[in-house]
C-alpha cells in the first residue's frame, strides 16, 4: 500500500478555510504560499493531477494579504 | 506532472471515513482511498486476482424506508399547520422527496469484492448494481490483454494455472460463475441464487457478470414475517417471566428472607 499527502489540497485549504474568520487569514495565507512553493515539485497524488489547487492557493493568498493591509 | 497510465471507472463510494474510487491500467486494478489530504492507494494485478464477486443487498430499500420516515415525519404537520408553518414544514420535507428519488433512481444495491490469495478486498465505489457492469467491461478487455509475469515458484513451461472448464453442480446448476477468464474458478457457491434474483432473466445485469452468493460470509437470512412470529411468540413464552420476581425484591428486602 502506497500513501501520498496531497499538499495542494492542504495549501488550498490554507487559503480558503479560515476566509470565514477575520484574523486567521493573517497567518495562513502566507503559510498556503509557503506551502504552494515548497511543494510544488514534490511528487503528489499518482493519479493524474494538474498544478491548478497550487495556483489558485497562491492567488487566493495573495489577495487575502493584499485586502488585509488596506 | 504523473504519467496518464490510469482510466477512471465509474462509481464513488466511502469505506468509513475514506472518499473510495477505482482506477484503471494495463495490468492492474488501482482503489484509491482518499481522505482530503492524503490517499492512499491498493494495487491488484489482474495475475493474482481471483474473482470479483457481486452480491444484491437491500440497502436502497432500507436507505428509502429511513428517509420514507423522516419525510413522513416533516410532512404530517403539514395538514395540521397554518399556511406559513406548511410551507415551512413542505422546505423541509422537499429535500428528503428529493433523496428517496435519487436513491431509487442510482438502481439497486450491492456489494463488490475483489478475491486474491491473500485477501477479499471490498470495492465501496462499485455499490449499485449498474455500476459494476459498465466497471467489467472495461476491466475485462484489460485483463484478457495481461500477461502474466513468471513467478518464482512456476519457471517451468507449464501455464501458471489452467482455466478450469465450468462444471455443473448436482442439479445441474452451474457451480462456477465469472467474468469469462478474469474471475478464475478458485470461489465456489454452494448457496442456490435467492428466490427473487432466479426470476431475473440472465441478461438483467449484463452479459459479462452473474450474480453470486460466496460461500464466505454466506448467511441465510430469516424471512421477516418469520422474524416477527419468533419475536411474538418468544415475548409471549418469557414476558411473564418478570413477574415471577417477588416484591421484597424490588423493595430491596430480598436479603432479609434469604437469611431467614
Amino acid at each position: 500500500m502506497t500513501r501520498r499527502v496531497l499538499y495542494d489540497n492542504i495549501a488550498l485549504s490554507l487559503a480558503t478555510l479560515p476566509v470565514v474568520t477575520v484574523y486567521l487569514p493573517v497567518i495562513t495565507a502566507p503559510a498556503s504560499i509557503f506551502f504552494s512553493i515548497k511543494y510544488w515539485k514534490n511528487p503528489g497524488s499518482i493519479l493524474p493531477r494538474t498544478k491548478v489547487r497550487f495556483v489558485l492557493a497562491i492567488l487566493l493568498s495573495l489577495i487575502q494579504i493584499l485586502l488585509s493591509r488596506r | 506532472m504523473a504519467e496518464k497510465i490510469y482510466e477512471r471507472l465509474p462509481g464513488r463510494g466511502a469505506n468509513t471515513i475514506f472518499a473510495v474510487k477505482l482506477w484503471l491500467a494495463n495490468d492492474h486494478l488501482l482503489l484509491v482511498e482518499s481522505m482530503g489530504f492524503s490517499e492512499s492507494y491498493k494495487r491488484f494485478y489482474f495475475r493474482d486476482i481471483e474473482s470479483i464477486t457481486v452480491t444484491h443487498t437491500d440497502r436502497r430499500l432500507i436507505i428509502n424506508v429511513v428517509l420514507a420516515v423522516f419525510a413522513a415525519l416533516f410532512t404530517l404537520p403539514i395538514f395540521f399547520s397554518d399556511l406559513a408553518a406548511a410551507i415551512v414544514w413542505s422546505i423541509l420535507a422537499l429535500p428528503i422527496y428529493a433523496l428517496i428519488v435519487v436513491n431509487t433512481l442510482k438502481g439497486r444495491a450491492c456489494v463488490c469484492h475483489l478475491t486474491t490469495a491473500v485477501q477479499r478486498e471490498k470495492l465501496a465505489s462499485l455499490s449499485r448494481c449498474s455500476v459494476p457492469n459498465a466497471s467489467l467491461r472495461k476491466i475485462e478487455p484489460s485483463s484478457s490483454r495481461r500477461k502474466p509475469l513468471p513467478s518464482p515458484s512456476s519457471r517451468s513451461d507449464a501455464p501458471l494455472r489452467p482455466a478450469l472448464p465450468q462444471s455443473r453442480g448436482p442439479r445441474g446448476r452451474r457451480k462456477v460463475h465469472g467474468v469469462r477468464r478474469l474471475l478464475l474458478p478458485r470461489v465456489r457457491f454452494r448457496a442456490p441464487p435467492p428466490r427473487h434474483l432466479r426470476k431475473l432473466p440472465p441478461q438483467a445485469l449484463g452479459p459479462q457478470i452473474r450474480l453470486v452468493r460466496p460461500v464466505c460470509g454466506y448467511r441465510p437470512r430469516r424471512p421477516l414475517s418469520r422474524g416477527i412470529f419468533a419475536d411474538l411468540g418468544f415475548l409471549f413464552h418469557h414476558g411473564p417471566c418478570p413477574l415471577a420476581i417477588p416484591t421484597s425484591f424490588h423493595e430491596g428486602a430480598v436479603w432479609e428472607s434469604l437469611d431467614r
